[in-house]
C-alpha cells in the first residue's frame, strides 16, 4: 500500500528484527513451559512440596491439599492446623484414634464411589465383591510434622483407602 | 474508494515509509509476561506409599511364596534411623543397625538396605515407623532412600519384569512397597 501512494522509486524495507527478537523469546518460553506430564497442576498458595528422585509423574489432581494452615478436600476447607501445636485443632480430631472426622466422612463417600467404579471395571454387580478404592493423591506442605500426615492416613484408612500418592517435586 | 485513490494519486509523500512496529512489541511484551506467569518450571511427581490393612484373602499365590521371608522395619526419629530385620518364623535372626539422621547416615543406610535386599530378594516390602515429630520433608528423603536406587546402581531382583504397569520406577526400585506402619497409634 505504501508503495502505491509514493511517487518515489525507492524500495521500502520493513524492519522486522524487533519482531523476530520478540518471537524468539516467546518460543523460548513456550519450549520451557512445555510439559509432557499427563496432568499439569498449578502451585497452591501457602504450600511448598518436598523434592524427590521419583520418576513417576503426577497422574491425577490431588484430592487432599494440606497447606501450612489448613486441610482442603477437593478445594473445600475441612480442618485447620493450629500454628501453636503444629497439629490439627482438637475440634477436628473427633474421629476414632485421633482421626479427622470431617475428612473421614468425605473420604467414605469417595471410597464408595471409587469401589463402585472399580466393580464396574471388573464387570461385577455383586456389592459383596471385596475391593479397595483407588489410590488417594495428596499434597502437603513440607515443614509439617509426621503427626499431621498420620492423622490423614488414619482417617483415610478408616475409609478403606490403603494406597497413597504423595505429591513431590521431581529432581531431588 | 475513488476518493481515496485520488488522494493517494496526488499524495506528496516522497520519503521512505516505515511501519510502526512499536504496538506489536508492546503486545508481545505483554504476552511474554503472561507466558512467564503460566509457565511450568517444576515437574511434579508422586511417591507411592501404603498403609497396613487386614485382608482375609488367602489366594494360591500366597501359598507359592517362600514360607520364611524377612521383614524389614525402619524406626525414624529426629536424630536416628534404626533398621530392624527379622524373620517372622523362628528362629527370627533379628538384626538391628542404627544410623544417624544426616546425609551420610542416609547414604550408609541405603547401602545397607541394598545388601539386605540382594541377600533376601523375595522381600520387596519395607515398613516405616516415623516418630510424630519427624518433618514431612525428611520423611520423603527417607522414603527416597529406601524405595529408589540411585543413578548408576544396578537393578535388583525381578523388579523390572515384575511391574506389570510398565512403570519406569521399577527400574530404580530398591524396596518398591513402602508401608507407613505406625498410623494406628
Amino acid at each position: 500500500m505504501a508503495s502505491m501512494d509514493s511517487g518515489s522509486q525507492e524500495a521500502l524495507s520493513l524492519n522486522i528484527m524487533p519482531m523476530l527478537d520478540v518471537f524468539s523469546i516467546l518460543i523460548l518460553f513456550l519450549l520451557m513451559s512445555f510439559s509432557t506430564d499427563p496432568v499439569s497442576h498449578s502451585e497452591t498458595l501457602g504450600l511448598e512440596i518436598p523434592t524427590s528422585i521419583t520418576l513417576r509423574s503426577l497422574d491425577e489432581i490431588p484430592t487432599i491439599t494440606v497447606t501450612s494452615k489448613e486441610l482442603r478436600f477437593s478445594d473445600r476447607k475441612i480442618a485447620v492446623i493450629d500454628p501453636a501445636t503444629g497439629d490439627f485443632t482438637q475440634a477436628d480430631r473427633r474421629g476414632g484414634q485421633g482421626a479427622l472426622l470431617g475428612l473421614f466422612e468425605e473420604l467414605e463417600k469417595m471410597s464408595e464411589a471409587s469401589k463402585k467404579r472399580k466393580r464396574q471395571r471388573l464387570s461385577t454387580t455383586d456389592d459383596k465383591t471385596p475391593t479397595t478404592p483407588d489410590a488417594l493423591t495428596m499434597e502437603m506442605h513440607k515443614t509439617h510434622r509426621y503427626v499431621v500426615l498420620r492423622r490423614i492416613l488414619k482417617s483415610a484408612q478408616q475409609a478403606e483407602f490403603i494406597a497413597f500418592k504423595l505429591m513431590v517435586e521431581k529432581g531431588g | 474508494m475513488a476518493r481515496r485513490k485520488r488522494r493517494l494519486k496526488h499524495s506528496s509523500i516522497t520519503g521512505p515509509i516505515e511501519l510502526n512496529v512499536m504496538p506489536f512489541i508492546d503486545i508481545f511484551s505483554l504476552l511474554t509476561t503472561f507466558l512467564l506467569y503460566v509457565a511450568v518450571f517444576t515437574h511434579i511427581g508422586i511417591v507411592e506409599v501404603q498403609v497396613p490393612f487386614l485382608s482375609n484373602n488367602n489366594t494360591d499365590k500366597d501359598k507359592d511364596k517362600p514360607e520364611r521371608v524377612i521383614s524389614v522395619h525402619v524406626m525414624i526419629d529426629n536424630s536416628s534411623l534404626k533398621v530392624e530385620s527379622f524373620f517372622l518364623i523362628p528362629p527370627d535372626n533379628k538384626k538391628n543397625k542404627t544410623f544417624e539422621m544426616s546425609k551420610k547416615g542416609l547414604r550408609q543406610m541405603h547401602n545397607y538396605l541394598i545388601k539386605l535386599r540382594r541377600d533376601h530378594p523375595a522381600t520387596d516390602k519395607l515398613s516405616l515407623f516415623p516418630d510424630d515429630e519427624v518433618e514431612y520433608d525428611a520423611l520423603i528423603q527417607i522414603i527416597d532412600t529406601v524405595k529408589f536406587l540411585k543413578e548408576g546402581e544396578p537393578p535388583i531382583g525381578d523388579d523390572v519384569k515384575a511391574d506389570a504397569d510398565g512403570n519406569s520406577n521399577s527400574l530404580n526400585a530398591l524396596y518398591p512397597k513402602v508401608i507407613i506402619g505406625n498410623i494406628l497409634y
